[in-house]
């Protein structure tokens, strides 16, 4: 089913057209309303009459997220404040959020894109939708719950953090269809299978994204649960889940691309690379208001394959994420980025700031754990104070990084030293 | 008259108590007693030597984490009741760790106890000997 196909399906010139007018629209309104916008263009020698058409894109600048903490909170918005009805946060690089904002069409707008992920696995307003992603800050929650009330079907806004009474609600419910990550997803088919609840649910679909998986995983959801699982992308700083997602044919994800705009570049060169050539994932939104982004850098590896698919989409379909440009990981959803743990432990001043991070995958949860030397200086002969101190650690890091964290104090001068940027992750995760 | 103890922090990981027996038997430092903490992740090595800043000095010099605590030696006969004795004595003392040190043919206890000059003083009183330093030897 597709939920809008004007727009999912139209033509190469149709759609040539609109992303035309669209684009020049939107780096008229950045140079003149965000000054971050106007000074990059001009360093250039830019200015907005250069772009005619969609195919001048690679003539702007590209944009960061360090361009979006440099100008934390609100630097980047392009209306005034009083427009905005809705700002969502993720973790940056050195603790500090970047911050994204949504005018009411924006949030519309969103809520569509989710609905045609949605449409896409088959959910329709005749489903009943557990929205199991973290709601908060974190753009997972109401994403999925604003895209799955769009479309008129029955939310029910149930979060994380409680299996058991998720599961009692989806009996008790009949809920047909979840939206979570998909590791939180195989937990849940665990607890199932424990539990033998299966035979007295009616969970059909689920759209799980926030972080990369993989066929296998699809494959042990899909015969384990008895129901379709579908792939759903997206990161807040371009509007948050929905972005793209795959079809029923699973041929990569579908980028909504009347209102993205994606590209594949070299990391290292910045030039364009052609289809089906892995490089740097990289979006133009065309349409939003609050926070417009030129070429905005995701630091994800993949490829892309246009032409038309199986399902009658004329989308861009993204193709497995290879990793990233950037040392970010993402554990049970949230992102990680290694120089957070750093800039922790140096502020908590009681350990040295050497650190190893260890992730894995237990129970099919993620985990992590963080290998701490203890400091000659503050090392003290009493099993208590330690205990102690490696409990302060957890609550530093989990404030930190807002994720449980496992803590092991290791001895001084036993972690590998690094000149300049080391390696501080050992990932263990299957995940390509 | 106290003892001093050295502590080493010890990570969960194969062969790491032996590299502290390595260092101190390279330096001929022979060790009178130990104990053994254990956490989830790491351990306190506690050792008793004859020579306890050398010790230190050599841990150090291998980048281990080494403390010297005061600790309390305590020599009691050996047979029925002596430690009881030695405990009731200092049933005011609230005692953090202790353990069991041999010098020659006497037990003696290691006791790790904050006030220390109270206990010691409340255990002379109850006419058990106090050990120093130089009567553990080398």
């Amino acid at each position: 089913m597709i939920w809008n196909e004007t727009k999912e399906c139209m033509s190469a010139d149709e759609k040539h057209t609109l992303q035309s007018a669209r684009l020049v629209k939107t780096v008229d309104r950045v140079y003149h309303n965000v000054e971050f916008y106007r000074k990059r263009m001009q360093s250039v020698g830019l200015e907005p009459g250069d772009i005619t058409s969609i195919d001048d894109i690679s003539k702007l600048p590209y944009t960061t997220k360090d361009d979006l903490r440099d100008n934390y909170p609100f630097g980047l918005f392009a209306v005034p404040r009083d427009q905005i009805v809705r700002v969502h946060a993720s973790s940056g690089t050195t603790g500090k959020a970047t911050v994204v904002g949504y005018t009411r069409r924006d949030i519309d707008i969103w809520a569509e894109c989710v609905a045609r992920c949605f449409t896409g696995a088959g959910i329709t307003s005749a489903d009943i939708v557990q929205v199991a992603y973290g709601y908060g800050l974190f753009t997972g929650g109401l994403g999925a719950h604003y895209g799955a009330e769009y479309m008129g079907a029955t939310v029910v806004p149930q979060s994380t953090g409680n299996t058991k009474k998720l599961l009692t609600m989806m009996e008790d419910f009949g809920v047909t269809a979840i939206a979570c990550t998909p590791s939180y997803l195989l937990h849940i088919s665990e607890v199932i299978r424990e539990e033998g609840r299966l035979e007295r649910l009616k969970l059909r679909t689920a759209v799980c994204g926030a972080e990369p998986w993989t066929e296998e995983m699809r494959n042990v959801m899909e015969s384990e649960l008895n129901i379709k699982a579908f792939d759903i992308y997206g990161l807040s700083e371009i509007m948050g889940p929905g972005v793209g997602c795959d079809c029923e044919f699973h041929k990569g994800l579908h980028v909504h691309d009347d209102h993205f705009y994606p590209e594949i570049i070299d990391p290292k060169t910045l030039e364009k690379v052609g289809e089906n050539v892995t490089g740097e994932l990289v979006f133009t939104t065309l349409t939003k208001e609050g926070l417009p982004l030129i070429r905005y850098r995701t630091k994800d590896l993949t490829s892309i394959e246009y032409g038309k698919c199986e399902c009658g989409r004329t989308q861009p379909r993204i193709q497995k994420f290879k990793g990233r440009s950037d040392d970010m990981l993402i554990i049970r959803g949230v992102n990680v980025f290694p120089s957070q743990v750093e800039a922790a432990l140096l502020e908590m001043g009681e350990t040295t700031p050497n650190y190893m991070m260890i992730v894995d995958r237990v129970d099919r949860q993620d985990t992590l754990e963080v290998q701490v030397e203890v400091d000659e200086r503050y090392f003290v002969d009493d099993m208590r104070e330690l205990d102690n101190l490696s409990k302060k650690v957890v609550g530093v890091l989990k404030q930190a990084l807002g994720l449980a964290v496992k803590v092991k104090l290791v001895e001084p001068k036993t972690l590998p030293r690094y000149e300049g940027k080391g390696v501080h992750v050992i990932d263990n995760r299957k995940l390509v | 008259m106290a003892v001093k103890q050295v502590t080493v922090f010890i990570g969960n990981e194969e062969g790491r108590i032996e590299k502290v027996t390595e260092i101190l038997k390279n330096n001929n430092i022979n060790i009178n007693s130990l104990s053994l903490a254990e956490s989830v992740d790491f351990g306190l090595l506690r050792l008793i030597v004859g020579e306890p800043e050398k010790a230190k000095d050599a841990l150090l010099a291998q980048d281990l984490s080494v403390r010297l605590t005061d600790v309390i030696a305590v020599e009691i006969p050996n047979h029925t009741g002596s430690l009881h004795s030695l405990l009731t004595a200092l049933v005011d003392c609230n005692i953090e760790y202790m353990y069991v040190l041999s010098v020659g043919d006497t037990a003696s206890m290691i006791l790790r106890i904050k006030d220390l000059e109270r206990a010691e003083s409340v255990i002379e009183k109850a006419g058990f000997h106090l050990l120093g330093q130089t009567e553990i030897g080398a």
